[in-house]
């Protein structure tokens, strides 16, 4: 390196040798690896307020519109009538039987 | 910075990162922390780092020296930093193993030095490699590289003459 250089010191020097960074220097900088789906639940996105705020007004406002003009589509169940025509009796004659009246 | 201008600078220069610190403190562990702020340092704020000032490696082992400093002088609050007369005695070799002596004479040395003959042996940045990381002129950094190859000369002198008798060197 320079005239200060001394070759018998320099190989005297390095009969020190110090061991390369070892692998818990990396977890200890970028942390243990994680799977997907942590990943995937704990993942954060940035979003500017404005965006989000745009992207709520506009999922609410197509949820309304969604909500009104679903137009429910019920079949009426069961047997239908026709009532066209239909006439009320003049007068309403009761009988009232008794149980021994009653055919067997 | 992207995530993975941030992953490249990272991979790129950790192992110097953590090497440095290593000797410049002796512990792993603190090493560890260490390096692990300098990066964080970076990803907080990618604009300190001017590619016209220098290379990344060299901003990052700035971040780091001046990390490991912080340190030393909460545990050595008495100290100077950049000892210009200091003197480090031979040291007591016997019983002791070359690599773990060298260590040992490396870390006696006042961090100025210690962190110039570091970045100069080990990592073999250049003179102003060394500047811009240890904020100093080149001037400072060649002197204190002198002096660092004298103490650890002096302090090492068993070895070396051992080395020289064995070898044939001088």
């Amino acid at each position: 390196m320079g005239p200060g250089d001394d070759p018998r010191l320099k190989r005297l020097l390095t009969e020190w040798q110090v061991p390369n960074a070892p692998d818990t220097l990396d977890q200890r900088v970028f942390g243990q690896p994680t799977s997907w789906w942590r990943i995937l639940v704990t993942s954060r996105v940035r979003v500017p307020l404005p965006v989000a705020l745009a992207v709520s007004v506009l999922l609410v406002w197509l949820a309304t519109v969604a909500v009104r003009d679903h137009v429910p589509d019920v079949q009426p169940t069961g047997t239908t009538y026709d009532l066209r025509g239909f006439q009320p009796v003049n007068s309403v004659k009761v009988r009232i039987e008794r149980s021994s009246d009653a055919i067997p | 910075m992207t995530d993975r201008d941030f992953r490249n600078a990272f991979h790129a220069h950790k192992d110097v990162l953590y090497r440095f610190v290593c000797r410049m403190t002796g512990s792993a562990n603190g090493a560890e922390d260490i390096v692990q702020e300098c990066f964080l340092a970076l990803w907080r704020k990618p604009g300190a780092y001017d590619p016209n000032r220098g290379t990344l490696r060299a901003f990052l082992l700035g971040i780091a020296r001046n990390l490991v400093l912080k340190q030393w002088r909460d545990h050595h609050p008495h100290d100077l930093i950049d000892e210009d007369t200091s003197f480090c005695e031979p040291i007591d070799v016997l019983g002791q193993e070359r690599a773990e002596t060298v260590k040992r004479a490396v870390q006696m040395l006042p961090p100025s030095q210690r962190e110039a003959i570091i970045l100069a042996e080990y990592e073999e940045l250049t003179l102003e490699e060394i500047a811009l990381v240890t904020e100093s002129a080149v001037s400072s950094v060649k002197s204190r590289l002198h002096r660092a190859r004298a103490n650890l000369r002096r302090m090492l002198a068993p070895l070396l003459e051992e080395r020289g008798s064995v070898y044939g060197t001088r």
